[in-house]
């Protein structure tokens, strides 16, 4: 197991200048990735060229910069298609997860009865959207902040118009049970929403194996710079579906604009008015062609090795509860949270100790899912999300700074 | 052919050519400002009448001309000293139009007509366009405008912002109909496609004119729809490399026995055009051709050669010894209609052939010829040398480990790796690349012989 993680870990760690950083004289261990990754030295070199070689707008410059840039940024959206096992005339560029969803939500044109159903553990990025547009309709969740899956078809109506679901949970880490939840979403033509900001740096994705409708995912959690992410979805939804922003770059004919009326061009252009986060989307491309060249098996090994070394022991500390810790490597990512029992330290103080104490950079807090903690009555919890370039030597610390604080 | 009569070619060996070529080259030199500022000069062996070999000594003594040294220059300079460049591009007879790749892109001064006509010529000498264009001129009862249809990069609408879609009758340009207004095929919609398909039918179309790569995705499209492509005489296949994928694809909706392999260049016109033995031979009348012999060595590719063209006749930016930049394989049968020899394949750019360690170099035809040896050509594919000593190739529908296996005895030498591509990278252009090298680009000398 140890083998395992240090020889994936020690193959890539070098990419990363980050890591290379001292906080307080001791070397950082950098442990959020679930909030963001670090940014490996080829997404870096992506962006620092863009800039130096290739400053242009895309999509408009007749001039060599102009074709430079939009090659590369067309590129981008080819490498993350590619990575999804997508055409790239299904993959529209957005800000993020956030924005993906939303997309969705107002793509769906929902009335105030149409019900979504989701998991009550997800994310507000995921959760707030349905109170806005539409009915939420969440699936209870257990102590451990996890879905009680066996009621999702109880849930279900004839006024359920869409399953939204987060691939991994940001809380638990806990893997969803995609192809149950899509088999039972088919039978009644219920379409599925897949949040995979968690996933898609940890799991291998393929759109057509996962037979959702719509996939939402950001590049800063994928090792590429913030600002950039994906809708993905079906051509018949995007051909239809509401435009939600309109500009520049998205009309196919404007000759009769000053009366009011202009053709967009298809998806996914038609989406993405105004110019682009051009820098950001050309990291992004470098950044899952980086991961690709890894394999996602290997990050996937990495994880399943890494998994069980940080469960094994979290769960022997006294004085933590950590969630869902039962669950096997194979129904998680690397991804633990739990809560410090400290005399008069909140969780964020255990965070900062760690950090101050230890150069231990964990996140601490609600991570964004208020009812999952009012659910599991948790006064906030710390998370620890390692990736594929942390050592079990880095949670060693981790696990010494844990202790030292518990005990 | 289809089992109907083969008919014999109305085209006959233009005895004429090397006569012409020759006045053509001391007009260009005498007449065009460009080359007096290049200083440029025709030698004395420049004479009205044409003796054997006096072509041959003066291209030797004239020096080669690349796009690099046309780019900067402005349209004034390519035309006659006696003529109004002002008035002529200001009443549309001639054009401005751009070609070749972002890095090596030109200016052209652009004459319809005359390209329009030495098209119309070149069909002569196939004998499966002129079968079919004789078979249309028959049915239509004169012999007028053959209703033909294009389909490569747009020429009407590029789909970009406020251009808008042309309807089909704006699309349509006196007997031609443009199929494509949009730019990358794959961002093709289903109703584009269906379009496209109907379009064609509705036209009448007697020969469609197609880069494979744009060609092989309505192919597939029509495929899936259970079609057969409704063009009634014969496809002409043009601007990019034809892999064994796209004529597979392309046999399940259209009859292979009526697809013509052409290779032109917008600065020249028609080139070569596939004969019924097989290979292409020299379009006459338009250009003479040079074929200058490569001095390394080329695994999967035999006789090979760098196209240098000298166009003929044109009063109006006349080439002389261009280098396109192309390879092609010669051929040893006899030509048909000039001195130029034929050739067996167009290979591809110089500067896309992948250069290996021991200095030889892999052109895009000798890479898609070891996949289909290997029955492991996917549906598309980018072979993209990153640096001197790696290559990663793209595969789009197929097996990465096939074709790497198929592709390491030829990339001898080079770090191979392979990965799984939902789409081809289109060039900004619009044209696609089956090869691309990504390394500082070599002098012409380092290849290529400069004499023929």
């Amino acid at each position: 197991m140890k083998d395992t993680i240090n020889s994936h870990a020690a193959a890539v760690r070098s990419a990363f200048p980050l890591l290379s950083r001292e906080i307080a004289g001791r070397p950082l261990v950098f442990l959020d990735n679930a909030s963001t990754t670090p940014k490996p030295r080829a997404v870096i070199d992506a962006v620092v060229d863009t800039y130096e070689r290739a400053t242009a707008n895309v999509h408009r410059g007749v001039h060599v910069l102009g074709e430079e840039a939009t090659r590369l940024f067309d590129d981008a959206r080819r490498e993350v298609a590619a990575l999804i096992g997508a055409s790239p005339s299904e993959v529209v560029l957005v800000r993020g997860t956030t924005e993906a969803i939303n997309f969705v939500a107002n793509g769906l044109q929902l009335g105030s009865d149409d019900e979504v159903v989701f998991p009550a553990s997800e994310h507000h990025a995921n959760w707030i959207p349905w109170r806005v547009h539409g009915k939420p309709v969440p699936v209870p969740i257990d102590d451990d902040g996890l879905p009680r899956w066996e009621s999702l078809e109880s849930l279900l109506t004839a006024k359920t118009r869409l399953i939204s679901l987060g691939h991994v949970s940001n809380v638990t880490g806990a893997i969803a049970p995609v192809s149950e939840v899509v088999r039972i979403a088919k039978s009644r033509g219920i379409p599925v929403l897949l949040d995979a900001a968690q996933s898609l740096s940890h799991l291998p994705l393929d759109v057509a194996e996962l037979g959702v409708d719509f996939l939402a995912a950001s590049a800063h959690k994928a090792f590429g710079p913030s600002g950039v992410g994906i809708l993905w979805s079906k051509k018949e939804f995007l051909a239809k579906c509401p435009l939600y922003q309109v500009g520049g770059g998205m009309i196919s004919l404007n000759n009769d604009i000053d009366v009011g009326g202009f053709v967009p061009r298809d998806a996914p252009f038609k989406f993405e008015a105004g110019t682009p986060a051009i820098e950001a989307t050309i990291g992004f491309g470098a950044a899952v062609k980086w991961m690709r060249a890894i394999g996602m098996q290997t990050i996937r090994e990495h994880d399943l090795a890494m998994s069980a070394y940080l469960f094994d022991a979290l769960r022997e500390i006294p004085g933590i509860r950590v969630l869902a810790k039962h669950l096997h490597p194979e129904q998680r990512i690397a991804l633990a949270t739990f809560v410090v029992d400290a005399p008069a330290m909140t969780q964020e103080s255990v965070a900062r100790a760690l950090c101050d104490m230890f150069g231990v950079c964990v996140s601490a807090g609600f991570h964004c899912t208020h009812v999952l903690h009012a659910r599991a009555h948790l006064p906030g919890t710390v998370r620890a999300s390692p990736h594929v370039f942390n050592t079990t030597d880095e949670i060693d610390v981790l696990l010494e700074g844990v202790r030292e604080i518990a005990s | 052919m289809t089992g109907r009569e083969q008919p014999s070619l109305s085209l006959s060996r233009d005895t004429e050519h090397e006569a012409r070529a020759l006045r053509s080259i001391a007009s260009a030199l005498e007449r065009i400002p460009f080359y007096a500022k290049r200083q440029t000069h025709a030698p004395a062996l420049v004479e009205p009448s044409y003796r054997p070999g006096s072509l041959e000594a003066l291209l030797a003594s004239l020096p080669l001309l690349t796009a690099d040294s046309i780019r900067a220059s402005l349209p004034k300079v390519w035309f006659p000293v006696d003529r109004n460049p002002k008035e002529e591009l200001a009443s549309g007879a001639i054009s401005i139009v751009e070609t070749g790749l972002s890095d090596a892109r030109i200016r052209l001064l652009w004459d319809k007509a005359w390209w329009l006509a030495q098209e119309q010529r070149a069909w002569h000498a196939s004998e499966v366009a002129e079968l079919a264009l004789a078979e249309a001129t028959r049915s239509a009862g004169s012999p007028g405008g053959i209703r033909d249809a294009v389909l490569w990069v747009p020429e009407r609408g590029t789909g970009s912002c406020g251009a808008g879609d042309p309807s089909y009758e704006q699309r349509v340009e006196r007997t031609r109909l443009h199929l494509n207004p949009r730019q990358d095929p794959t961002f093709w919609t289903e109703a584009v496609m269906r379009r496209m398909l109907e379009e064609l039918a509705l036209h009448e179309t007697v020969a469609l004119l197609a880069d494979p790569f744009y060609l092989d995705v309505l192919a597939r499209f029509a495929d899936s729809l259970g079609q057969a492509l409704r063009v009634q005489g014969f496809i002409g296949l043009t601007r990019s490399l034809t892999t064994s994928a796209h004529r597979a694809n392309l046999a399940r909706v259209f009859d292979p026995k009526r697809t013509v392999q052409v290779y032109s260049a917008r600065e020249a016109g028609v080139l070569f055009i596939e004969g019924s033995d097989g290979l292409l031979h020299h379009a006459p009348f338009t250009t003479h051709v040079e074929l200058l012999p490569l001095r390394v060595a080329t695994p999967g590719a035999s006789n090979v050669a760098c196209v240098v063209v000298t166009t003929l006749d044109r009063a109006v930016q006349p080439l002389v010894r261009y280098v396109l930049g192309d390879l092609v394989q010669v051929a040893t049968a006899p030509s048909r209609f000039t001195t130029v020899p034929p050739i067996t394949t167009v290979e591809g750019k110089l500067d896309d052939c992948i250069v290996r360690p021991d200095g030889a170099i892999v052109t895009p035809a000798a890479v898609d010829r070891a996949l289909e040896a290997a029955r492991a050509a996917p549906t598309g594919y980018q072979v993209i040398q990153t640096d001197l000593a790696s290559v990663t190739i793209e595969v789009m529908g197929g097996s990465c480990t096939e074709v790497t296996s198929a592709l390491a005895p030829l990339l001898d030498g080079l770090t191979v790796s392979a990965r799984s591509a939902t789409a081809i990278a289109i060039e900004s252009t619009g044209k696609y690349r089956t090869c691309r090298r990504m390394t500082p680009r070599l002098p012409l000398d380092a290849f290529v012989s400069t004499q023929t």
